[in-house]
């Protein structure tokens, strides 16, 4: 380790330490408190880029969005008061998906700290229960430092946000600490105990009806080739969480694609008849498991997480480990005895045949045909981001994603407005590859501002708006457990989605009918000099199936729309 | 609202830092514990010892010293029941 001979200031210090640490991208918007820090941006000549966005959400959504294709942590720069007001629902978003992100927050300077000054905002407070950790830096020579701390806690382990808090004297204070010149070494792997380890190995041998729920873990740890000759050699099939889409290639014949509340039938059907699920890396979410007490209840549970607390929190494991899912998949598929299973694979291939995903196709344009032509027309090779609701759900159901960190969506939190922000952050860290935003009318309309920031960087974004004019998925809700009675969900007022992208200079699509998509969808694909938008005005009450209600067993997974009234769901929201 | 009835002692072996106290406090009180008793004591120079008598669901008991060593700057959990 050396250091630079450079004199700092704690901003120029704060630049060159991300700089050591690898980061290409500061997405930010300025402000009093953050004025010596964007200035340090100018006067370091740092080649790390500064993408100035329209609000401090969609500045984070981006960061995110940019961690989750990429593996490596966004970072963030807002400045104090409403700036990092502004920035929690995006560290919620990152926290509750487990996603390494850098928050640079600016503060009032120290003097003034605790006396309700101007824009004095107590942030490291506001943030505290959607953070995994926390810094305010007092005093310039401390930031080289606490950079390097912040990058290994967001990283290592269970990654999440880190606020990083500056007062602004301390930004315009010499700094005479050294900048590291290399970045500190990541934690080493977590490791499973070998006892444990050999259990979880004979349940899963012994089992005749085994099935694999991958989750984002299988991600995170770069885990998917081990995942994939896993499950191929052990005759093994795989289903994914929402956000474990991607773990696993859903094109191959033994996967099962998603589970759980709008999850595929046959998978949901599988996890009620097997006699061994092996979760590797998802935390069994409420909307996988449902009812508690009868979920996978013919099943051996085996559990490996990274994250100790997760063990147990919402179903109880047979064997659990805790260790990164690459190192205990490696235990497994050296220690685990092969079998065929072919009465079990032959079941599940009866299963799809019998229930497969399907949608009416009329004369009216449909969200999963749209989604559907989407996916063959890239080959499933896309990266895709979403926002939240509906259109999500049939984006898992019908886009089949093919390969790791190509999908991009907003999972524990469900935060409209995350889908075209995120794609923005996307396409900089992955600039070879295609990135289709898919968005409903509502989220889309909760960040649409950030339409600029793909305009000025000409981003070759494809955004997809699927407008039914209403809050769809709550809308089904009303029309399934509240007698129909729509209240706040109809969109009215919605835009000329075409005229508004034209506004910010951007090359737009229309598709009013199912003939003309495909080849319309084709052109917008193919078009690269910056982003497009399509809007795509579709059928307005289509329903997602299959449905679990919230907090029932799988025994209840509605297939298509109920013909008798149910009751409402009290398990969850 | 539900009525907790169990209670444990709490002891934590901590880094010494000023958002220490109030993160477990946070990650306690998402589990639904209220604190009935809280001492904290200087080990040395950079490390405290915290006691709580705590009060909550029982199921969470023993999960507590896996959710609580999860922060930074807490080194080590127990939990004994009351």
């Amino acid at each position: 380790m050396s250091s630079s001979k450079e004199q700092l200031n704690g901003a120029q210090a704060l630049i060159r330490t991300l700089e050591v640490l690898g980061v290409e991208y500061i997405f930010g918007y300025s402000g009093g408190a953050v004025i010596p820090i964007f200035d340090a941006i100018v006067t370091t000549r740092t080649p790390i880029k500064l993408i100035a966005t329209r609000h401090e959400q969609g500045a984070l959504h981006m960061a995110d969005g940019y961690a989750r294709a990429t593996g490596r942590p966004g970072v963030a720069l807002v400045t104090s008061g409403p700036g990092a007001g502004n920035a929690i629902t995006g560290l919620m978003t990152a926290h509750m998906d487990s996603v390494p992100l850098i928050l640079i927050s600016g503060q009032q300077i120290t003097s003034m700290l605790g006396l309700d000054a101007f824009q004095e905002t107590d942030v490291i407070n506001l943030s505290m229960p959607v953070v995994k950790h926390s810094y305010q830096i007092l005093s310039a020579d401390s930031v080289p430092e606490t950079v390097h701390r912040a990058f290994k806690v967001a990283t290592s382990g269970r990654p999440g946000p880190v606020v990083i808090d500056i007062p602004k004297d301390i930004s315009a204070a010499p700094c005479g600490a050294s900048i590291y010149d290399t970045a500190s070494e990541p934690e080493p792997a977590q490791t499973a105990k070998p006892p444990d380890m050999a259990a979880m190995a004979r349940a899963i041998t012994k089992a005749n009806r085994p099935v694999i729920l991958a989750g984002q873990g299988v991600l995170i740890s770069s885990a998917t080739e081990l995942l994939r000759s896993f499950a191929i050699d052990n005759n093994i099939p795989v289903i994914t969480t929402l956000l474990g889409k991607g773990a696993f290639d859903e094109t191959h014949e033994l996967s099962l694609g998603m589970l759980g509340m709008h999850g595929t039938a046959y998978a949901n059907f599988v996890v009620q008849e097997t006699d061994c699920l092996i979760n590797i890396g998802s935390r069994f979410d409420d909307r996988i498991v449902g009812d508690t007490e009868k979920f996978a209840r013919q099943a051996t549970i085996c559990h490996i997480d990274i994250d100790a607390s997760e063990i147990n929190k919402m179903v109880t494991a047979d064997h659990a480990i805790v260790s990164d899912a690459k190192v205990a998949l490696s235990e497994l598929s050296r220690i685990v005895q092969p079998k065929t299973r072919t009465a079990w694979l032959n079941r599940i291939h009866r299963l799809k045949q019998q229930y497969p995903l399907r949608y009416d196709e009329n004369d009216k344009l449909t969200q999963q045909q749209v989604i559907a032509a989407l996916h063959d027309l890239t080959d499933g090779t896309a990266v895709v981001t979403t926002d939240v609701g509906q259109h999500q759900m049939w984006a898992a159901q019908f886009y089949k994603t093919r390969h790791a960190r190509n999908w991009l969506s907003s999972g524990g939190a469900g935060t409209m407005g995350f889908g075209m922000p995120a794609a923005i952050g996307a396409q900089l860290g992955r600039p070879d590859d295609m990135v289709i935003s898919i968005s409903g009318d509502g989220g889309f309309q909760m960040t649409e501002y950030e339409l600029a920031t793909a305009a000025v960087h000409k981003l070759p974004i494809k955004i997809i708006i699927l407008d039914n004019k209403y809050l769809g998925m709550v809308r089904q809700w009303q029309e399934i457990f509240y007698d129909n009675r729509e209240s706040g969900v109809a969109l009215e007022g919605n835009p000329d989605f075409c005229k508004l992208a034209e506004a910010y200079g951007i090359k737009t699509f229309h598709i009013t009918e199912p003939n003309s998509t495909e080849s319309t969808l084709k052109e917008a694909l193919a078009y690269t000099r910056g982003p497009v938008v399509v809007w795509c005005e579709v059928a307005k009450s289509d329903n997602v199936y299959p449905m679990i209600p919230a907090g029932l067993s799988y025994d209840h997974m509605l297939l298509e729309a109920p013909t008798t009234a149910i009751t409402k769901p009290t398990g969850s929201t | 609202m539900a009525e907790y009835k169990n209670k444990a002692r709490l002891v934590l072996r901590v880094r010494q830092s000023v958002t220490v106290l109030p993160r477990c406090l946070q990650n306690l009180s998402r589990r639904g514990y209220i604190v009935l008793e809280l001492s904290t004591k200087t080990v040395d120079a950079t490390t405290a010892k915290l006691t709580m008598t705590i009060e909550g669901e029982q199921r969470w008991h023993s999960a507590l010293p896996h959710l609580l060593s999860r922060l930074v700057d807490v080194e080590d959990v127990t939990v004994e029941e009351l």
